[in-house]
């Protein structure tokens, strides 16, 4: 017969794994923002640099 | 994927792979015990990540240095990941084998403490806008709370506790058989790894947000 404190086992192997994912969830939903950030902050810096028209 | 990525996962399933099926059984506890490897390695890191706070902290202090101030907060947030696991297997281990989910011993409530400075370095964080006073009042709780690392270590060998006595470094009469305390190391060292890994990410982050900061002001200038 299993043993009725395999569930205890179960229960804290599982939620550590959960804690584990969330975190690493948390950490590549800031890097994907740090992305956006950076990719906004090139587009803003190639408008600064980019010379005004000239009349011909 | 980077070799420290891949050095974790490996180390971590090894770990798995000896606390379930290496690892026999507990003779009084049956398989319940188990959770000890996660337990005791996410303890032993949460000490560790709260001393690297402290590190950070008191160099920031001292050398107002933005890299020490990444250090101390990344420290924080993965300690109180680690310190969190630990809360949570606590009392899923207590419960089978003491019949009670908690009690407030030294061991217990020191612990608790440890992951409420967790959480209260990463809320001064949070509360002032001001970088720099932020990094300053967290560093003084950084510094402050580190009195309770040592004496939540050491509360299991000066008082008598609900919780067990230490099976590692304890008295004569402590230790765990060879297989057990291999896990034990090989658990401890893998969770370590992790650490260190998520610390490196972190610290990776608060470095591109500095350089994205910078940026920003050389642009708006």
């Amino acid at each position: 017969m299993a043993d009725p404190n395999n569930k205890f086992l179960f229960i804290a192997y599982s939620l550590v794994w959960i804690v584990f994912m969330l975190y690493a969830w948390v950490l590549a939903r800031r890097q994907s923002k740090l992305k956006r950030d950076l990719e906004e902050l090139k587009s803003k810096t190639m408008l600064k640099d980019t010379p005004p028209p000239h009349e011909s | 994927m980077t070799a420290h990525a891949i050095l974790t996962l490996a180390w971590l399933l090894v770990a798995l792979y000896m606390i379930f099926i290496y690892a026999p059984s507990d003779v009084n506890q049956g398989n319940v015990y188990r959770i000890m490897y996660v337990h005791v390695s996410s303890g032993w890191t949460a000490m560790i990540a709260y001393f690297l706070v402290f590190v950070g902290s008191v160099w920031y202090v001292w050398k107002r240095s933005p890299s020490a101030d990444d250090m101390a907060y990344a420290s924080a947030e993965v300690g109180f990941i680690f310190c969190s696991c630990l809360l949570i297997t606590g009392p899923l281990w207590a419960k089978p084998i003491w019949g009670i989910w908690w009690t407030w011993d030294a061991r217990l409530t020191l612990t608790f403490v440890l992951w409420l400075l967790f959480v209260a370095y990463l809320l001064v964080r949070s509360f002032f806008i001001n970088p720099g006073r932020a990094a300053l009042l967290s560093a003084v709780v950084g510094i402050i709370g580190f009195v309770d690392v040592p004496i939540d270590y050491m509360a299991i060998r000066w008082w008598r506790t609900q919780h067990p006595q230490p099976v590692i470094m304890g008295g004569p009469n402590s230790g765990l058989p060879p297989s057990m305390e291999a896990t034990l190391f090989i658990s401890a060292g893998a969770f370590l790894c992790l650490f260190f890994y998520l610390l490196r990410q972190g610290l990776r982050l608060a470095e591109a947000r500095r350089e994205i900061g910078q940026l920003r002001r050389q642009l708006s200038e």
